[in-house]
């Protein structure tokens, strides 16, 4: 795509929206057709958005690779996972993860980090934070084993939310989803705390390897976690807890 | 003995008293009577209903009475039915709803209404809803159906609400377009809202922060020009429906900028000298220019008139939307045959519109009676007036107890609306309270006082013992923790249970108490708490979710709809058919999926195929039948296939009633779903979007032998000796604005604008009556749990609240200090000082819920002994218990409880006192502690099950049917099939039932005159007490009285050696005048059709009294370790015990 113009780029987009969303939804997931158009529109919004205040040509332009399984080794522990954009920048490469928002994503602030120190020594509980830090340092540990990287490059890892801000914008003609997106660096974190990272990671491991699933923190996980686990109603775990005296 | 309230079942009536004998006595009509709670309304009316009856010979059939339930509607029939005898059953006793059905189903053609019409059900009015989102041009807001956070919060809620608050104020949508007119213009209203914000901005918004005369000179001729643009902009309006509104908010505006400008005149010099330094940002804030209260304007006052007028223009904007929707739901019901409750009164108003027909209509009834009038809401008074043809119309209700608005009902309707309408109404109040300890309804009289708007200034005092009373209020300051609060509460209820707080000498049982909760999820942290201390509760409807048992129940359905859905599968496998671990591992780590290898892996690889197969063999029995069968049907086969109700504790067999009532529901509408997936959605949306539109006024149902958890609004018209009420903060009563509430109230009447009133505090009266009703329902303890918000008020240095309200001019509606509720601070500052504090008394010991307890002389926790019990236990079952010494192993039981637990109940019926005849263990287990019963086995039971329900169905009709005094076999099989029906009986039962209705009239019995049926009874025999209902009395062709014993079963019993007839004729005396002495069975089952009775002498009845008191005091020390084995173990449902095997 790196000839076309960004209006074409932004064409190419759409359309393929158009495909996807039709091949990828059905209307009778939808109690009514006005929801079913309507999260459409969202969803189209979100791409025009990314396309044209946000930085989605730019992406398109400098992609090296989309939906690609990066993998990376450390201390006979193997982890891949599948980044959808990885893009060439002045100074070497981002990955890029998209999301709908990044609301529950790694930061770089300092009470994140602090957060995943909590969750390994196991004072406190962060499950959806840890995830998104183990997943930052499969992709920023991974695109250095691909053909694309080269050394001294600068890695640059991305969550972008696509949905990050939603509003409505009233009209007589109908209401128009207002979208803007957003997007997060969050490779400073992955480095400042890798060895928390890779302890977390280590831990993980093991206790799967082990078949130890054991909880840490079984209050914090049935607090936090339980009522949205979908395994919930048949977790004897959990309903021992219910049903206990 | 003192007139009893409505509520209470004591068979001997008392006397009225003074005040209620003037209103029976009255002649005098239209007239109100203003009863407070326990001052016994119904009963006042009830005996003026008899009254006119018995002394003016007015005919039952004039005398219309309309109630709000059909269980109010039901019990006022049968109250008039034991006073007057069957012409009781004559008074025309309707509800609201009731009798407009019955109206438009005779007057069908004349309503232009198909006279097949059915009533919507949740499950028709949630389809139509979501049918006619789709009708809606979405403009103003989002088409997305379901909230993010809560269901009720998306475009479906929005909908549903919004037509139920429209229909209830009988508002049409053609009145809403027509008023709301073009959606341009409502989105130029908005923008002229900004622009008066960006014009208050230019003129009073100011960057100095030091005032000074030339300043707040300036500051003044910026009002002026604010005042004037206000004035161009209201100038530049239309003279008619939503602009006009708008244009009245202007005025209000302009009025408001007057009445600064003197503010900022006349206090000057203080404005200047720093008392009153921040008004000057005081016109700024109100014309909305702060995003939040600036600096010296308190954080409390959140009101600022730019902010309203937005409020209602977006108001107004999401009509504009919705009122298509409404459209189309009103069209769909209309094609499909289809009335909802507000349609029904709507749609008789409309009817008797034509004069003749309200004369033929109004004319069947003299005199109009009504209950419960202060929830009636506007279309309600409208059918009321126009049935009262000659204002012989009597009106009983309570405006303090008015705690329906939310739902439409209109507190005015007893009040002004009432008055203005009667210009000639009779005012009576009752304030003499037949339930409370004066000291409780001191502090239900103190918060009731200070709600401003109030209707009536009526005061409760006690009477008899509970007036000199200087008990009966107790305080606990909650814990901030929700969870800590349920702690205190259970500990709080444990010691009343135990009898072991200092300062109550009474000992309550777990059904002497109530916890009544202001919002659903107040309940959920107690209920855990209550659960891990044993205390036993009921959750009345709508309370129950989360039950584990429950959500077993409906994982059974799913796994049923969908046997992909593998999660459902194993937890039924788990939790009902308690598969072993390895052999659930083993069928989920199968080739097939989970429900193909349920069904084909060989029996012999699993540990324990017995469990493996009994799961096949339900799943393959009920999967056959859930394509032929009704959801309601399909559930109770479910029931009866899988013995479910086993395997769940007596609370989740409580709860499970909830979610049987919903799928009954379904049996009853024109739409009979099967069980799929979308079903099961439905199911749990229902449940979500009642939340928000409840559907049912119903009291909760209570039980004696469980802590009653309901709602306020579930209580209302219940008593309890003892009532907590929790979560008493400011913040959990904290007032809302309601929902298309000042739109609304703008539409509802020609003259009406949105400044009428502050909707928000209307909400606040609410909350305050709705404490009222919580704390009036208490006789003996209130209990009050609460704590003080913290402080978001008032800072050093700001306006205060009065100060800023005395400039706010009288044109407007809202005050500075808004709509609030600070509960505790008023419970607290109006304690009387007899009141005392639990506080410290239920704080938590050390260890908390797990105290040191002495075990053989061993100190340990709680928590410990109990493990080292279950370490036991679970020896026993493997066998290798060898390395225990039986000497030091044992428990005392009492050593595992710290409180004793509840203390078990001595409650006797025929029934309990038979079975204590033929074994004592089975008495204690099935009457005192309430055992498990063992599982079924195979089919065995499938015989007896349908003789029970037989005789149950046939019970049930024979009741209905003496009560709408139905004499012929055709009659009373059209209710037994009505009765079929909604209790989903299979047709082979209702088939039985039927042959029973036809042996019945095959006796002489059914010549006879039927004066009671299944009447209660409490006999009472030194100190011990039974219970029992008698199924019917009659008057036999020789004119005396009979009671009937009706028996469905296949053997006939003997007259002479029992005592279940002579207890029925004891508990006569006390209930009759009249005196009855002969007694005996109808035989209905296949051994009949017969009929034997005989007559028993006073001194065989006084015999019997004798043998009874022996027995019952013989029951009273029932035990484990006494039992008779004999021919009745085959039939125990203990029998798995050891004791069977000896016979």
């Amino acid at each position: 795509m790196a000839g076309e113009s960004d209006e074409e780029i932004r064409a190419v987009a759409l359309d393929a929206f158009d495909d996807e969303w039709d091949s990828q939804t059905s209307r009778t997931e939808y109690t009514t057709s006005a929801h079913y158009e309507y999260d459409e529109q969202l969803a189209r919004a979100a791409i025009e958005a990314y396309f044209s205040t946000g930085p989605g040509v730019g992406h398109v332009q400098g992609s090296v690779l989309t939906e690609v399984e990066l993998e990376c080794e450390r201390d006979g522990i193997l982890l891949h996972g599948y980044a959808d954009n990885v893009v060439r920048t002045d100074d070497g490469l981002q990955v890029i993860d998209y999301k709908p928002s990044v609301r529950y994503e790694l930061s770089t602030s300092d009470r994140a980090k602090e957060k995943l120190r909590e969750h390994l020594a196991g004072e406190d509980y962060h499950p959806r934070l840890v995830k998104s830090a183990i997943q930052a340092a499969t992709y920023i540990e991974g695109i250095q084993n691909t053909s694309v990287y080269e050394p001294g490059m600068e890695i640059v890892f991305t969550y972008y939310g696509l949905l990050a801000n939603t509003d409505i914008e009233k009209s007589t003609a109908g209401v128009q989803p207002r979208v803007s997106g957003y997007g997060r660096n969050v490779e400073e974190t992955y480095y400042s705390e890798e060895e928390t990272i890779w302890g977390l990671i280590q831990r993980a491991h093991d206790g799967i390897r082990e078949d130890n699933y054991e909880p840490i923190r079984w209050d914090a996980i049935r607090e936090n976690a339980c009522d949205r686990c979908d395994y919930r109603s048949m977790c004897t775990d959990a309903l021992a807890e219910e049903v206990q005296f | 003995m003192s007139p009893s309230p409505s509520e209470d079942d004591s068979d001997e009536e008392p006397s009225p008293r003074i005040p209620q004998q003037r209103i029976i006595e009255s002649s005098e009509y239209p007239m109100r009577v203003l009863a407070g709670a326990g001052t016994g309304k119904t009963f006042t009316m009830v005996r003026k209903v008899e009254h006119l009856i018995d002394e003016h010979d007015v005919s039952p059939d004039r005398i219309l009475a309309l109630t709000f339930t059909n269980k109010a509607a039901a019990s006022m029939r049968e109250k008039l039915n034991e006073k007057l005898g069957a012409p009781g059953y004559d008074v025309n006793a309707y509800t609201y709803h009731s009798i407009c059905h019955d109206i438009l189903r005779e007057y069908a053609y004349h309503a232009e209404i198909d006279p097949q019409f059915d009533v919507v059900n949740n499950a028709d009015r949630t389809a139509l809803i979501h049918e006619a989102l789709d009708e809606i041009t979405y403009r103003f807001t989002s088409p997305e159906v379901y909230g993010p956070d809560s269901h009720a919060d998306g475009a479906a809620g929005s909908l549903l609400k919004f037509i139920s608050t429209m229909k209830s104020k009988g508002i049409s949508p053609s009145t809403i377009e027509t008023f709301l007119g073009d959606a341009d213009r409502l989105l130029e209203l908005e923008a002229l809202v900004d622009r008066i914000v960006d014009r208050a901005n230019e003129t009073v918004r100011v960057s100095w922060r030091a005032p000074s005369a030339d300043r707040l000179e300036e500051m003044r001729d910026g009002l002026a020009d604010l005042q004037q643009s206000i004035e161009d902009e209201r100038t530049a309006l239309g003279q008619t429906g939503v602009e006009q509104s708008v244009a009245t908010f202007l005025c209000g505006m302009e009025e408001t900028c007057t009445s600064l400008a003197e503010l900022l005149e006349t206090e000057e010099a203080s404005i200047i000298d720093d008392e009153h330094k921040p008004a000057f940002r005081l016109p700024a804030y109100l014309f909305g220019t702060y995003a939040s209260p600036p600096s010296g304007i308190p954080d409390s006052m959140s009101v600022t008139l730019t902010g309203k007028l937005r409020s209602f223009v977006e108001e107004c904007q999401e009509a504009a939307d919705l009122v298509a929707g409404y459209t189309a739901y009103e069209q769909r019901l209309h094609e499909a045959s289809l009335v909802d409750f507000a349609d029904l009164i709507g749609a008789t108003l409309d009817l008797l519109e034509d004069p003749n027909i309200r004369a033929e209509i109004a004319g069947q009834y003299d005199y109009v009676f009504c209950d419960e009038f202060q929830d009636t809401d506007a279309v309600q008074f409208e059918l009321v007036d126009q049935l009262a043809d000659d204002d012989k119309l009597f009106v009983v209700g309570d405006d303090d107890q008015a705690i329906y608005e939310w739902r439409g009902a209109a507190v005015e309707n007893i009040g002004h609306r009432l008055e203005e309408r009667y210009e000639t109404l009779i005012p009576e109040t009752l304030e003499e309270n037949f339930r409370s300890k004066q000291p409780i309804l001191d502090v239900a009289n103190n918060v009731i006082a200070q709600l401003e708007a109030r209707g009536s200034e009526k005061e409760l005092t006690a009477v008899g013992d509970a007036a000199n009373a200087s008990d009966g209020i107790a305080t606990i300051t909650a814990a901030e923790d929700d969870e800590e609060q349920a702690e205190q509460i259970a500990t709080a209820i444990g010691r009343l249970l135990a009898g072991s707080l200092s300062d109550v000498d009474e000992t309550y049982g777990a059904g002497d108490i109530a916890l009544l909760v202001r919002k659903n999820r107040h309940a959920k942290p107690i209920v855990r708490a209550l659960e891990e201390r044993g205390i036993p509760y009921q959750l009345a409807g709508g309370l129950a979710a989360d039950s584990v048992g429950v959500e077993t129940v409906l994982a059974y359905l799913k796994a049923l709809a969908n046997p992909a859905d593998e999660v459902s599968l194993n937890r039924v496998l788990t939790m009902r058919y308690r598969l072993h671990d390895v052999d659930l591992r083993l069928l989920n780590t199968a080739s097939d999926s989970l429900s193909e290898a349920l069904q084909s892996l060989p029996l012999d690889q699993f540990r324990e195929p017995e469990r493996v197969r009994r799961a096949r063999e339900d799943f393959q029995a009920l999967r056959a039948k859930r394509e032929i069968y009704s959801v309601a049907r399909l559930f109770r086969e479910l029931k009866e296939q899988t013995n479910i109700d086993w395997y769940l504790s007596p609370q989740e067999r409580r709860d499970l009633r909830t979610l049987e009532s919903l799928i009954d529901s379904f049996g009853e509408g024109a739409l009979q779903p099967a069980l799929d997936e979308s079903f099961l959605e439905l199911l749990s949306l229902m449940e979500s979007l009642d939340d928000s539109v409840a559907g049912v006024q119903d009291q909760a149902e209570t039980v004696s032998d469980a802590v009653n958890i309901m709602t306020v609004h579930k209580s209302k018209g219940l008593e309890f000796p003892v009532v907590f009420l929790p979560n008493l903060s400011a913040d959990q009563w904290e007032p809302s604005t309601r929902s298309y509430d000042t739109l609304g109230h703008t539409l509802e009447e020609t003259a009406a604008t949105p400044l009428d009133q502050d909707f928000e505090k209307r909400d606040e009266y609410e909350a305050r009556r709705i404490f009222h009703v919580a704390m009036t329902r208490a006789e003996e303890q209130l209990v009050l749990v609460g704590r003080h918000a913290d402080d978001g008020g008032v800072d050093d240095g700001d306006l205060s609240l009065s100060f800023i309200d005395s400039w706010l001019p009288e044109q407007i509606p809202w005050r500075a200090t808004g709509a609030s509720f600070p509960i505790w601070q008023e419970v607290t500052a109006g304690l009387p000082p007899t009141a005392t504090d639990w506080t410290d008394e239920v704080a938590p010991i050390d260890g908390g819920v797990d105290p040191t307890i002495s075990v053989n002389g061993e100190s340990v926790p709680q928590s410990v002994a109990r493990d080292r019990v279950l370490a036991l236990a679970r020896g026993l079952l493997n066998g290798d218990l060898d390395s225990v010494s039986p000497a030091t192993a044992g428990f005392a039981v009492e050593a595992l409880s710290t409180d004793g637990g509840p203390a078990l109940s001595h409650r006797h019926s025929y029934t309990s006192l038979e079975k204590y005849s033929q074994c004592s263990r089975r008495h204690y287990l099935d009457y005192l502690v309430r055992a498990f019963e063992d599982p079924q086995r195979g089919d065995t039971g499938s015989n007896t099950v349908s003789i029970r329900d037989t005789g149950i169905l046939f019970h049930d009709t024979a009741e209905l049917a003496a009560k709408r005094s139905l004499t012929s076999p055709e009659k009373w099989n059209d209710v037994c099939d009505e009765l079929g029906r909604q209790g989903s009986y299979s047709a082979g039962i209702v088939d039985q039932a039927k042959g029973c209705i036809d042996r019945y009239f095959s006796t002489e019995a059914s010549s006879w005159e039927i004066l009671s049926a299944e009447r209660s009874f409490t006999l009472d025999i030194d100190g011990h007490t039974i219970t029992g209902k008698i199924d019917a009395v009659y008057r036999n062709s020789a004119g005396n009285l009979v009671v009937l014993d009706y028996k469905a079963t296949t053997m006939q019993r003997s007259l002479d050696d029992n005592l279940q007839l002579p207890i029925y004729l004891l508990a006569c005396q006390q209930l009759f005048d009249e005196r009855i002495d002969e007694a005996g069975y109808v035989y209905v089952g296949s051994v009949g059709p017969d009929m034997s009775t005989r007559t028993f002498s006073d001194d065989e009845l006084a015999q019997c009294r004798q043998d009874l008191l022996t027995r019952l005091q013989a029951a009273e020390d029932s035990t484990f370790d006494d039992y008779t084995a004999g021919d009745h173990c085959q039939w125990c449902p203990h029998r798995s015990l050891s004791c069977s095997q000896t016979h």
